[in-house]
């Protein structure tokens, strides 16, 4: 339904003989030294081919040879970061080995179908938790539910831990759906949830970093990239990686801070940062392109140096489909637009 | 001798130098400022820890909010002015969060006097004492630059450092003389109070030598640290030096002046004289002397105001 970018659609069968193509005009080598790149973060050319050289048995001045062909031709690339410098894949170059590799369609990735039903669910325990309060920011709960089930299962899927998640809730008024989440998955009890939005809840309306995953207290709109920066930043100077979720609103694309901070994370390679906007096309005060105009937002998005996809968000299977696609691609921050509606179910509301 | 040229940023980038060895958890970002800051230093000797997120303020306090949540100690150096850009993300993030960031403004006040008014931060006294979880600081010379500087990164929490472009002048002979949270006396006197900080405590001093010329015996108190207030001295000077008078290149509004009257109301009512900037924005000049002459706060018009108001008590 929506395409990662390319103007033209490939079938199986072209995509086969494309394949066949590539894979003929480029030699294990060169291959070889591109999927190396491709695995590492923020290494310098150097010290990448060593390595090849060592484990392979494959002289370095070879490697060299190879490796100033693929500079050539574009499809890795040189940058300087944080004073280092480090090669990444060119987004020529992603595009060939996602062709290459075959893993990038979607239909190619396995995840469990169960949790399209554990959405539905979700879907009613959180439209029941808000009734106590009247609803409040019941929509943009909904609609952000099904990315927070498909990050949680990811993190399972990939053994990783729940309870170290770093969570950045740019859209700080849809924390209700994490606490669901976060109550299926056994982090927070019943009975944090029973006194939720009281005055000493470690569970607000808008979220707060006593919450588990909560990487810091937002509510404010427009701030979120940048706080994930600083922390890949320091992942990075430590060599310490994981990965950081942020979720946006489309509505918060408005704010002047969103763009210094896109410009910032790709300037700077971050590449553990995976950014989801919940495309719902409301905000508060009508038409997310009636208030301000955010298309064509990919586009925008690419131009920003950011690797983006695009994906329907109605099923959390389709989102942790593209969350895995993504996970591909080292060197780029990447960007996932998740297409939902506030119409769910006839539940129209802000 | 002259102590880094007695220039604030001077200090500021040499304290910052000698920091970025004694603690290897400290990064400095920047905002395309580097050069005029003095961080180039720092970016010189460290590269791996100076980050640049360019002209965007709001960005740098984000960046420097998850670099502090990830266990880093940032230090967001900008010019003050420019720096209140970000005050909603301060306020939002920094302060209600209690992050480690410390936040150093220079060119603050009127020492920016070339660049005029767009450039001459007279609220940050006001904008970042209001804000839970942070310690106000404003040195007066480049000696209590170098020591501050080194204690606000030795504290945990949110600290401001409000510092003054050039222009400084010799205060303290030694770094042990200042310390966070306690006010020194820098001229012992009965008749009144001056109490100043930051660029102004000289300024300040040069009046009271004027003012003991004129028979009159002044105390002045250097308030380098504007949260938390030193009480006790101020208790101390309101029984028996008051009036008290507040001298800042701030706005009357919200400054020290305005903090020192909040407390005084309370626990020791006195009249408390508050000389800054009043209602007003100030204006570019080719001299800061000149500046100051023609706001009202060089050490002539400084006295006139003062002798005026002892005579009218």
């Amino acid at each position: 339904m929506y395409g990662d970018g390319t103007p033209i659609s490939i079938g199986p069968e072209e995509l086969n003989l494309l394949r066949n193509i590539l894979s003929k005009s480029l030699n294990g080598k060169q291959l070889l030294i591109m999927e190396a790149i491709q695995r590492t973060k923020g290494e310098s050319l150097h010290r990448i081919l060593h390595r090849i050289s060592e484990s392979h048995g494959i002289p370095l001045s070879t490697l060299k040879f190879h490796s100033n062909i693929l500079l050539e031709l574009g499809l890795i690339e040189k940058v300087l970061s944080n004073g280092r410098k480090r090669v990444r894949i060119s987004r020529l170059g992603r595009k060939l080995l996602m062709i290459l590799n075959g893993s990038k369609v979607d239909e190619d990735v396995e995840v469990p179908e169960s949790i399209d039903s554990l959405s539905v669910e979700l879907k009613m325990r959180l439209i029941e938790f808000l009734k106590r309060i009247n609803g409040f920011h019941l929509g943009s709960s909904l609609t952000t539910l099904n990315i927070l089930i498909a990050i949680f299962t990811y993190r399972q899927l990939t053994n990783k831990s729940i309870t170290s998640t770093k969570l950045v809730l740019s859209k700080g008024h849809a924390a209700p759906a994490l606490y669901i989440v976060l109550n299926h998955l056994g982090v927070i009890d019943d009975e944090i949830l029973r006194d939720a939005f009281s005055c000493d809840s470690i569970i607000q309306t808008h979220p707060i970093k006593n919450c588990p995953t909560v990487v810091f207290s937002s509510g404010s709109l427009g701030q979120g990239i940048s706080i994930a920066n600083g922390l890949a930043i320091k992942m990075e100077m430590d060599r310490d990686y994981d990965d950081i979720y942020v979720i946006l609103g489309d509505g918060e694309l408005d704010e002047g801070q969103v763009w210094e901070a896109l410009a910032t994370s790709s300037s700077k390679g971050l590449d553990n940062i995976l950014l989801f906007i919940d495309r719902n096309g409301k905000q508060l005060s009508g038409a997310t392109e009636e208030v301000k105009r955010k298309e064509p937002l990919a586009d925008k998005l690419r131009s920003f140096g950011w690797e983006v996809f695009e994906v329907d968000g109605s099923k959390p299977s389709n989102i942790l489909k593209k969350i895995f696609i993504s996970q591909c691609l080292a060197g780029w921050p990447k960007a996932i637009i998740v297409h939902t509606s506030k119409e769910i179910q006839g539940i129209g509301m802000r | 001798m002259m102590i880094y040229n007695n220039s604030f940023r001077e200090a500021l980038g040499h304290a910052l130098l000698d920091a970025g060895e004694a603690f290897k958890n400290i990064v400095v970002i920047d905002t395309d400022l580097a050069t005029s800051t003095r961080t180039q230093y720092f970016a010189e000797r460290f590269p791996d820890r100076f980050i640049q997120v360019g002209i965007s303020e709001q960005d740098a306090v984000g960046t420097s909010a998850g670099l502090a949540i990830g266990g880093k100690t940032p230090i967001l150096v900008s010019y003050a002015m420019f720096i209140l850009r970000g005050w909603e993300q301060i306020r939002n993030t920094i302060s209600r969060d209690n992050l480690n960031v410390k936040i150093v403004g220079t060119h603050s006040g009127l020492s920016d006097y070339l660049d005029g008014s767009s450039h001459q931060c007279l609220e940050d006294v006001a904008l970042m004492r209001i804000l839970p979880n942070f310690t106000v600081i404003s040195p007066s010379d480049t000696i209590s630059t170098y020591s501050l500087v080194i204690q606000a990164i030795e504290q945990y929490g949110p600290v401001y450092i409000r510092l003054g472009r050039d222009n400084a002048e010799t205060i303290y002979k030694t770094e042990d003389e200042v310390t966070i949270g306690k006010a020194n006396t820098i001229l012992d006197g009965e008749d009144f109070t001056l109490v100043s900080y930051g660029g102004m405590l000289p300024i300040t001093l040069r009046a009271a030598n004027i003012l003991m010329k004129k028979g009159y015996k002044p105390r002045v108190i250097d308030m380098h640290t504007i949260k938390p207030l030193d009480k006790k001295i101020l208790y101390k000077a309101a029984i028996e030096a008051s009036p008290i008078i507040v001298v800042e290149d701030h706005s009357v509004y919200g400054g020290l002046g305005s903090a020192v009257a909040e407390y005084l109301s309370n626990e020791k009512p006195t009249k408390v004289l508050r000389i800054g900037m009043d209602d007003r924005f100030g204006t570019g000049d080719l001299t800061y002397e000149g500046l100051l002459e023609y706001v009202g706060l060089s050490p002539r018009r400084i006295t006139e105001r003062i002798v005026g108001e002892l005579n009218g008590i």
